[in-house]
C-alpha cells in the first residue's frame, strides 16, 4: 500500500475518532447554553446571571485552621484568591494570594489549576472540581500526593 | 442512547472500572491462565527447564521495563503529558462514555502504528526483538520487554492528548490495550467464531504475528482490533503451523542477554557499517537494511 494511501486512511480514522466526542460535546454545550439563556431571560428582571462558582468559600484544614477563598471573574476567566487565613485559635489575617484558575466547567464538574504552597514553594497542580449544592469538591493527585478538599459556600 | 453516552461520569468510578481490568486481571485471569498453560505443557510432555527459565527471564525483563518506565515518568513524561494538555491541546473533552470509547479506539490505533514502527525501523526492532525472541508462546511472553519499549509509545500517545483527551484517560486506555494484548499470548485458544476473528485481534492472529515463518513476518500489528491490519494491508491469517522466535535465535535464558541483545546487535551493525550517514540509516531503515 502506498504511503499516501496509508496517511490518508490514518488521517481519516483519527479525524473520525477525535471528531465524534468533540462534535457531541459542542452540541451538548449549545443545548445547555440555550437552556441557560432561557432561564436567564426569565430571571432578567430579578438578577444578572453569574458563574455558579463565584462567591466566597471556606475550607477547614483540620489541625492547621481554615482559609476563606473568593472566586471571581477576571478578564472572562474565573480565578480564586485566598482572602482570609484563620488559625486553630480563631485568629485571622487578611490575604490576597491568587490560588486558582478555572480551565473548564460543565454540568457542575470542571477542571482547574490549584496553586498549593508546600515548604515555601508554590506548586501548580491540575485539579478536578465537582459542585454538589453548596459544597465544592476539589480533588488533586500530584505524584502520589492525593487529597480532596471540601469547600463550603459562605 | 446519545444522552447515555454523553452523560458526564465520575472519575472515581472510571478509575475503579479500569483498575478491575488493567490491574486486577493479573490476579483473576492472567496468573491462573498461565498456571493452566503450565499444566498443559506438562500433559503434552513439553514442560522443560527451558520453558521455566524462559518464563522467569520474561518476568525479570518486565521488572527492568517497569523501572525504566517509572524513571521516564518521574523525570519528564508525566510533566510533558500535562504540559501538552494545558498548552497544546484542543478544547478539553468531558469524561463520558463516548470520550472513553473513542480514547480507547485511538489508543488502539496508536498502538498499531507504534507496533508497526517498532518492526520497521532499526532502533525500534532493536528493542522490540526482545519480545519476539522467545521460542515459546505463553502468557509470560507478553511480559518480555526491551529496554526502549517505554519510550516509543510516548510519540503516539502525546498526539492523543493534543486532541483534547485527558492524559490520565489516555494512559488508562493504553494500559487497557496492553492488557488485552497480554491475553492473546496463548496456544490454548485455537480459533474463535468468524465474526470475532474478523473484527478483533485473537490468539490465532497474534500467533501469526510471533511467527518466524517468512509469510508471517511483519503482519498483524493490531492491539484490540485486527481491522486496522485489514484496512492498512498488514493482515495475515494463521494457516501454516507457527514457528515462534526470530530468524537469528539468541539461544539463551540469561535475562541480561535477552534484554540487551537487540541493542547489542544493532550496535555491532552500526559499528561495522561504513560512513556516518549509513550508520544513522541503520537506526531508521528497516532491520534487514544493509548499506551498498
Amino acid at each position: 500500500m502506498s504511503n499516501i494511501k496509508l496517511i490518508s486512511i490514518s488521517t481519516f480514522i483519527i479525524i473520525v475518532l477525535a471528531g465524534i466526542p468533540h462534535f457531541l460535546e459542542t452540541n451538548t454545550i449549545n443545548v445547555s447554553n440555550y437552556k441557560e439563556k432561557e432561564v436567564v431571560k426569565e430571571e432578567t428582571t430579578i438578577k444578572v446571571s453569574k458563574h455558579p462558582l463565584e462567591g466566597k468559600w471556606k475550607v477547614d484544614y483540620r489541625e492547621e485552621g481554615s482559609v476563606m477563598y473568593q472566586l471571581k471573574m477576571e478578564h472572562n476567566k474565573l480565578v480564586g484568591y485566598s482572602i482570609k487565613l484563620m488559625d486553630v485559635k480563631g485568629q485571622f489575617t487578611s490575604d490576597h494570594t491568587k490560588i486558582f484558575t478555572l480551565t473548564s466547567f460543565i454540568n457542575n464538574k470542571g477542571k482547574g489549576i490549584y496553586s498549593v504552597a508546600y515548604k515555601n514553594k508554590i506548586y501548580d497542580i491540575p485539579c478536578k472540581l465537582e459542585l454538589k449544592s453548596s459544597e465544592l469538591y476539589v480533588s488533586y493527585d500530584y505524584y502520589g500526593y492525593k487529597d480532596t478538599e471540601i469547600w463550603k459556600r459562605q | 442512547m446519545i444522552e447515555f453516552l454523553n452523560k458526564e461520569l465520575n472519575w472515581v468510578d472510571v478509575e475503579y472500572w479500569f483498575s478491575i481490568f488493567n490491574d486486577w486481571s493479573l490476579v483473576y485471569l492472567i496468573i491462573p491462565f498461565f498456571i493452566v498453560e503450565l499444566v498443559r505443557y506438562k500433559i503434552q510432555d513439553r514442560l522443560s527447564k527451558d520453558v521455566i527459565f524462559d518464563s522467569i527471564a520474561n518476568v525479570i525483563t518486565l521488572g527492568a521495563f517497569v523501572t525504566i518506565e517509572y524513571i521516564i515518568g518521574i523525570l519528564f513524561a508525566t510533566k510533558l503529558y500535562f504540559w501538552v494538555h494545558y498548552n497544546l491541546s484542543l478544547p478539553h473533552l468531558p469524561l463520558n462514555w463516548i470520550t472513553i470509547i473513542c480514547c480507547v479506539l485511538l489508543a488502539d490505533f496508536a498502538y498499531y502504528w507504534d507496533h508497526r514502527m517498532m518492526h520497521r525501523i532499526g532502533i525500534g526492532w532493536a528493542t522490540h526483538t526482545v519480545h519476539h525472541s522467545s521460542p515459546h508462546f505463553n502468557m509470560s511472553v507478553a511480559y518480555r520487554f526491551g529496554p526502549l519499549d517505554a519510550v516509543f509509545p510516548l510519540l503516539f500517545s502525546i498526539p492523543i492528548v493534543m486532541l483534547g483527551f485527558d492524559p490520565i484517560l489516555v494512559l488508562l486506555s493504553e494500559v487497557f490495550v496492553q492488557v488485552f494484548q497480554t491475553l492473546l499470548h496463548t496456544e490454548m485458544i485455537k480459533k474463535l467464531p468468524k465474526p470475532i476473528e474478523y473484527i478483533f485481534n485473537t490468539p490465532s492472529h497474534h500467533r501469526v504475528h510471533h511467527g518466524s515463518n517468512r509469510q508471517y513476518w511483519d503482519k498483524n500489528y493490531g492491539g484490540i482490533l485486527i481491522i486496522w491490519d485489514r484496512i492498512l494491508g498488514t493482515f495475515e491469517p494463521e494457516v501454516e503451523t507457527v514457528r515462534y522466535g526470530i530468524d537469528k535465535p539468541i539461544n539463551s535464558n540469561n535475562p541480561f542477554v535477552i534484554f540487551f541483545h537487540g541493542l547489542q546487535r544493532l550496535g555491532k551493525k552500526v559499528a561495522t557499517t561504513k560512513g556516518f550517514i549509513n550508520k544513522l540509516l541503520c537506526l531508521i531503515k528497516p532491520p534487514g537494511w544493509e548499506s551498498k
